[in-house]
């Protein structure tokens, strides 16, 4: 994990130092002695060498530097006000596709063949293949232009909420219930669930008590991806909405080619889907004890 | 009671089959691809999709010249108009008939789906053959590399990648093949790891045959199941990618312009024109559906398991 992030930081800063153009670049001739002095204050004449030693070593006492763009602000700053924020969304997010992706895939998988299964699966290929900014799009058309019913964009009561929770968890909703069904649909067909059945369990226990608990698993490995899906959905859904969470901040950050808050940005990112990662990886033992986390090879 | 049976010569009389005739095969012998295709052309909705797709495919080479506008007139007159006779899709900001970029965009936007999957499929099926097949040391710093690439968030490398370098096509496919060949590396691997053991690979070996023919005559050719499927698989999703980066400012620049990029400029506009964002989503979803389902439905039909 700790190559991987070296790996990163070092790929976005000299990425970032190729790029023709920066941030003070702009149609008009800039006088010699403003961009000495410019240079000067963001430490951007010194060596190459040193400037990525400094920077890594500002990585590692979680400093990401001041915004290029917006003086004042420094990109620990935005990463501290947009992430409650893109957590919140993220968050409810992840409950309403959980919610609602289990208990279709659940429900499909046990009504196989049936109107159930066939509506449940045609809404999950469509909410497959839509991307969330179309979603959102349409959303916003329909609920807040056509219908007025909520506001087109912002973010603060729980009103405001609705739209861009419902656009984020189309892909995952469907991804979950998709999986939930192929899952349950094997572990029905397996002998200890016949087992149960001939020594006249209820249906219910044999679902919930029996099945459920060997059908979910994919679902839970799944769950690293589907929040890195949610957290780079978020990049567009929060745009569209005008939500001030963290993707707000990577995108406007990304069109004004404001370095520092991208790699900053970056940075966090992927140390907290890392993070995520490792999470699902312990909660997959902790639920499977078939799973043994050892290192190495057996 | 007991019933003792006699058995004797006589209770056996021959059938008027020979020993011969028992070992010829009667019916034609099917391959195994010709049972993976018998079994696709059951299964409905993958046969519709493909036919979807080819459709589009065929649509986006000849439909823009079914009009005489270009992508990139601007007409500043006529522009945001709604879908009537003679703009089929109406026009968008600039007074751009939106039928015409519609298709130009179906071009970008296709091209980067089968181009970017090509290219997975060189790389990934190369790498992680060379890894599988060699093993020991290779193998390990090979795999290390995939597995720390493996570990920066996908999307997030892509728009470093973009951002880096001058959005283009050429660009596009760079940053989608940099990585979307990972996966596609570690599948054939852990294929080939498997496969590398049996006997047909020991009789290959002892017949002479080096590496190379060993990888691409006899394992390959027997991992192409699963690597077809993938391969299809990574066509929407570099489509969603491409469509997604288009909205970011990070696709193709003006004036062509992807699917993803259209959307991006309907959705400004959405709340007077939504014809603008209604065209483009459209032939989005309706392209990564086609493509999912189609994939769905190959997978289905490579895995015996599914067969009746």
């Amino acid at each position: 994990m700790a190559i991987a992030l070296f790996f990163i930081v070092t790929l976005t800063f000299f990425g970032m130092k190729i790029i023709p153009g920066g941030p003070f670049q702009s149609e008009k001739e800039m006088p010699p002695s403003i961009k000495k002095n410019i240079e000067e204050k963001y430490k951007l004449n010194a060596p190459l060498s040193k400037q990525y030693l400094d920077y890594l070593g500002r990585v590692i006492r979680w400093e990401f530097g001041p915004s290029f763009k917006f003086p004042g602000r420094s990109a620990d700053q935005m990463i501290e006000e947009g992430f409650p924020v893109s957590a919140k969304l993220g968050a409810l997010t992840v409950g309403f596709a959980l919610i609602i992706g289990l208990s279709a895939g659940i429900i499909s998988a046990l009504r196989q063949y049936h109107w159930q299964d066939y509506s449940a699966m045609v809404l999950a290929t469509i909410g497959f293949s839509v991307p969330s900014f179309v979603m959102a799009g349409g959303l916003q058309y329909v609920f807040a232009y056509k219908l007025n019913w909520i506001l087109p964009a912002m973010w603060g009561s729980p009103q405001q909420a609705i739209l861009p929770t419902l656009a984020l968890a189309g892909l995952p909703t469907a991804m979950i219930a998709r999986l939930m069904r192929s899952s349950m649909l094997e572990v029905l067909q397996q002998d200890y669930i016949r087992t149960a059945k001939s020594k006249g369990l209820g249906e219910r226990v044999i679902i919930y008590r029996h099945a459920l608990r060997n059908a979910i698993m994919p679902v839970i490995t799944y769950l690293g991806p589907l929040i890195a899906s949610i957290f780079t959905g978020s990049f567009v859904v929060e745009y569209i909405f005008a939500v001030p969470g963290l993707g707000r901040h990577f995108v406007t950050s990304i069109m004004n080619r404001d370095y520092t808050v991208i790699m900053g940005i970056t940075v966090f990112y992927s140390l907290f889907l890392m993070i995520m990662n490792l999470m699902v990886d312990l909660a997959y033992s902790a639920i499977d004890p078939r799973v043994k986390l050892t290192g190495g090879k057996e | 009671m007991v019933v003792r049976l006699e058995v004797q010569q006589e209770m056996f009389e021959h059938v008027g089959q020979d020993r011969k005739e028992a070992e010829v095969l009667t019916r034609p012998t099917t391959t195994y691809w010709q049972d993976v295709w018998r079994r696709l052309k059951q299964n409905k909705v993958a046969m519709a999709s493909l036919v979807m797709i080819s459709i589009l495919t065929v649509l986006a080479v000849v439909a823009p010249y079914f009009n005489s506008f270009s992508y990139s007139d601007q007409v500043l007159e006529l522009k945001n108009l709604p879908p009537n006779e003679t703009y089929w899709f109406g026009t968008d900001s600039l007074g751009r008939d939106l039928f015409t970029r519609i298709w130009h965009g179906a071009r970008i936007s296709l091209q980067i789906g089968f181009l970017t999957a090509f290219i997975v499929l060189v790389i990934g099926v190369i790498y992680g053959g060379i890894s599988g097949l060699l093993g020991g040391w290779v193998d390990e710093v090979m795999m290390r590399i995939v597995e720390i690439l493996y570990s920066v968030p996908f999307l997030i490398y892509v728009i470093l990648l973009m951002v880096i370098m001058e959005p283009s096509l050429k660009t596009i496919l760079i940053a989608l093949g940099a990585v979307y060949w990972l996966p596609m590396a570690r599948l054939v691997r852990g294929q080939i790891l498997s496969l590398k053991e049996q006997e047909y690979i020991l009789a290959a070996r002892t017949l002479g045959a080096g590496n190379l023919r060993i990888l691409f005559r006899h394992l390959i050719p027997n991992t192409m199941g699963p690597i077809l499927v993938y391969t299809t698989l990574a066509i929407p999703e570099a489509i969603f990618t491409e469509a997604w980066l288009s909205f970011l400012g990070l696709g193709v620049s003006a004036p062509i312009a992807s699917w993803g990029a259209l959307a991006s400029d309907g959705l400004k506009g959405i709340r007077a024109y939504p014809w603008q964002l209604l065209f483009p989503a459209l032939f989005i979803s309706l392209t990564i559906l086609c493509f999912n389902l189609f994939g769905d439905g190959l997978r289905d039909a490579l895995d015996p398991r599914t067969r009746k």
